[in-house]
């Protein structure tokens, strides 16, 4: 059996997943597992379901160890396989909401930005007016800030170029400042 | 230099400002934003606002509970099911092999059976239920939940390790007893624990060697690690 620490490289976990060791697999599911699922959290927006996709990952992951060729980070690698899982979850769920005419919104009964701002809560107005960025948006907000992805890193998630990384990221910054302003909050920028 | 220059020099920095800020571009990129910000200050008030947004998306993204405890079992099942059963090793020759490790990694004998512990504390790791249970050994007994409350602190070193689902509670518990070693803390998210052994714990030679004695144990062991 291989030795395995809290500092064991990903890398290294992978090619012994690629032996079939049961216990590199289960070092890095527990490693990332929290991560991926609140990546899938905020792609799906179901808990249950984001569950089953980090495991439908992982599973994956055991799968095809062996086609990891270690030209990206194997985190990159690994939030990619759960992004495609996810979108197929959510274009299957399209497909069935255009057929049964459902609407996918869900109600939100908080405040809405402009109350808060005028209650003065500016860090829970900035709060709610990143929720309602596109999900285009919101997802590479999310990568570059909650899951420290770098911009090339991005771009393979995301199946992009790294230009156009850049760009979303910029006009998402520059899209959340539009709904800040309308909330009432006028940050200086742009 | 003309404007449009200025103009577009500008938004090219602007759009590398969040990746400056998390630490996440190259040398000579955050060479080029460091210079561009020494030339013109007022773009600092960018890295405030930046701040505030990384700060609120990582609340935004911490605010979701993480995943149930039960999910690695239900991926490890999931892998017996489609993949086969894990194999197990020799059991004969980790007797042998853990007798040789210890043996060779204490100077005092730590191999000390029944009597020893005053009690020992036994996991069943059924594949459904990650009870944690104390078990009832010629010393005492005790039972514990999953949740229960955590053994007192003394000296020894902490391993973090995870039990193989196939594992019975009687051979975590001849283990342990063997080990001289107590589960002191679990199960963690992930099915981790936390075990204690009678062992220095700045003693990384000893330390070593419990590690790859207990990991020549596979059929019972999944994981071990020294708690840092």
């Amino acid at each position: 059996m291989a030795t395995y620490t809290t500092t064991t490289d990903d890398k290294y976990l992978l090619e012994q997943i690629a032996k079939r060791d049961r216990n590199a697999i289960r070092v890095l599911f527990t490693r990332h597992q929290v991560k991926v699922y609140r990546f899938l959290v905020r792609l799906v927006k179901n808990e249950a379901v984001a569950e089953e996709l980090v495991n439908e990952t992982f599973v994956e992951i055991w799968r095809c160890a062996a086609n990891f060729e270690g030209r990206s980070a194997p985190t990159t690698w690994i939030f990619s396989i759960a992004r495609f899982k996810a979108l197929n979850v959510l274009r299957k769920r399209s497909d069935e909401e255009l057929d049964e005419g459902k609407s996918a919104n869900i109600e939100d009964y908080s405040d809405n930005p402009e109350v808060t701002a005028m209650k003065g809560n500016k860090a829970e107005v900035l709060q709610q007016c990143l929720g309602k960025l596109s999900e285009e948006h919101r997802e590479v907000i999310d990568l570059v800030y909650y899951h420290e992805k770098s911009i090339n890193e991005i771009s393979e998630i995301v199946g992009v170029p790294p230009g156009t990384v850049k760009t979303r990221v910029f006009h998402a910054r520059k899209q959340l400042s539009v709904i800040l302003q309308r909330a009432g909050l006028d940050r200086g920028w742009p | 230099m003309p404007e449009n220059n200025n103009m577009s020099e500008r938004t090219e920095i602007e759009s590398l400002l969040p990746w400056y800020v998390t630490g996440k571009l190259s040398k000579s990129e955050t060479e080029k934003v460091d210079q561009y910000l020494a030339a013109h200050p007022g773009m600092s008030m960018q890295l405030d606002l930046i701040e505030q947004e990384k700060l609120e998306t990582t609340l935004i993204n911490e605010a979701i509970a993480t995943p149930s405890a039960t999910s690695i079992d239900r991926l490890m099942a999931r892998l017996d099911e489609e993949f086969g059963p894990e194999q197990s090793p020799d059991e004969t020759s980790w007797l042998q092999s853990i007798w040789r490790d210890i043996a060779g990694a204490f100077q005092m004998p730590v191999i000390q059976f029944a009597g020893a512990a005053a009690a020992v504390l036994i996991i069943v790791q059924a594949i459904s239920l990650g009870v944690l249970l104390n078990s009832n050994t010629p010393g005492s007994a005790t039972y514990t939940t999953a949740s229960g409350p955590e053994s007192p602190a003394t000296s020894g070193t902490v391993m973090l390790v995870t039990f193989k689902q196939s594992a019975t509670a009687e051979r975590i518990s001849k283990l342990l007893e063997e080990t001289n070693g107590s589960i002191v803390k679990g199960p963690l998210a992930g099915g981790f624990y936390h075990v204690q052994f009678n062992i220095e714990p700045k003693s990384p030679e000893k330390v070593e060697a419990l590690v790859k004695a207990l990991e020549t144990r596979s059929d019972i062991i999944d994981f071990v690690s020294e708690v840092e």
